[in-house]
């Protein structure tokens, strides 16, 4: 299934519980609102940090996508809607914003620090240069990559997320793939294949 | 899964925000001004109760059940006081031609019950479609009320008969 009732599959009880807050905010209690915010706010503020590069930026988008959140609590049909609709607000909200700001990190392969030595279970610093190179791809096939990578999402629910029709996520990812690989390639002499 | 989409998944980790951020929004909240609710967002979320929309939807069945008994009713009437003025107008004789000896006395045995006034076909209410089971049974109805109708209408000829016979008799 694609789109929100098929994205998220937890426990009873977990569901439960975020059914009974998410009941206890549309009610108006700003404690399960608190509840909430701090639940998903790792997703949103993740999102956007990743996407903008930005770590103020970031906070203040996400700051502004739970302010829409509060305002539309009662539309929240039950946790998994309102978690994939967290996810579609901010991907948007990211890409309108870099689109009117004109933030694209352009970072030359020259910026990209040479590494001593390649490449260890987790490279902190290939992290930092594959978050730098994905920073350079296009609004978004940046965003399919995040939501590929990041929120783990399946093509069609990515599909679901940003409007687009799966095979145009796929191509992105591919082609996204093929860039960073290049990339690395003549970045650090080796790709982590 | 190659190792890319490993070392792409490590970068990705999710990230907190800073220590504050969560009391932040709720500022923020508390600050921004409530939007007001249009009158159908406060029906809608009143109905997204269920027990709400089961006794919303038993109220409005409820309702159509009256009013389609009522109008129903309201057919019924026009229908046969309409048939029963057209029966008396057929059968009913004229004060000129059938018994001009006694037209007064006849008019006089007609009670005023029986006299119905023919509507104008303006006035008259309209008459619905109906499913060919109701018109058989407003049919059958109307004939009924047709042979009553003769029925009475032959009395009151054989009683102007019988009159105007006592009175040629006691002439003679």
């Amino acid at each position: 299934m694609v789109g929100w009732e098929g994205t998220i599959q937890l426990t009873g009880e977990t569901v439960d519980r975020a059914e009974e807050t998410l009941a206890r905010s549309v009610s108006g209690d700003q404690l399960a609102f608190a509840q909430i915010v701090r639940e998903q706010q790792g997703m949103v503020f993740s999102l956007a940090y990743h996407f903008l590069r930005d770590r103020s930026l970031a906070e203040e988008l996400a700051q502004e996508v739970f302010l829409l959140l509060h305002q539309n609590l009662s539309a929240m049909k039950s946790s998994a809607h309102l978690t994939y609709w967290l996810r579609k607000v901010t991907s948007h909200r990211c890409i309108d914003q870099t689109r009117r700001l004109k933030v694209r990190p352009q970072v030359s392969l020259e910026d990209v620090p040479e590494p001593a030595g390649v490449t260890s279970t987790s490279d902190p610093l290939l992290s930092e240069v594959l978050r730098r190179v994905v920073g350079t791809l296009p609004e978004k096939a940046r965003m399919v990559v995040l939501l590929r990578y990041q929120e783990d999402l399946e093509p069609a629910e990515i599909a679901e997320v940003l409007k687009m029709p799966v095979n145009t996520v796929k191509s992105h990812l591919r082609r996204s793939l093929a860039t960073l690989r290049e990339k690395l390639t003549r970045c650090l002499g080796e790709v982590p294949v | 899964m190659s190792r890319l989409d490993d070392e792409l998944r490590k970068a990705f980790r999710r990230e907190t925000p800073s220590a504050d951020f969560a009391e932040r929004v709720l500022k923020a909240v508390a600050a921004a001004p409530v939007p007001k609710r249009k009158w159908w967002d406060e029906l809608l979320s009143l109905l997204a109760t269920p027990k709400v929309r089961l006794v919303a939807v038993g109220v409005a069945v409820s309702l159509l059940v009256v009013l389609w008994a009522t109008q129903s009713k309201r057919v019924q009437v026009p229908d046969k006081t309409d048939s029963r003025a057209e029966v008396e107008k057929q059968v009913s004789p004229g004060p000129a031609d059938k018994n001009p000896a006694a037209p007064n006395e006849v008019a006089n045995n007609v009670t005023e019950k029986d006299q119905v006034v023919p509507q104008h076909p303006r006035h008259s209410p309209i008459k619905p479609r109906r499913h060919v089971s109701e018109r058989r049974e407003v049919a059958k109805s109307e004939g009924e009320i047709a042979k009553d109708q003769l029925m009475l209408a032959l009395h009151i000829a054989g009683a102007s008969l019988y009159e105007a016979q006592r009175m040629v008799k006691a002439g003679e």
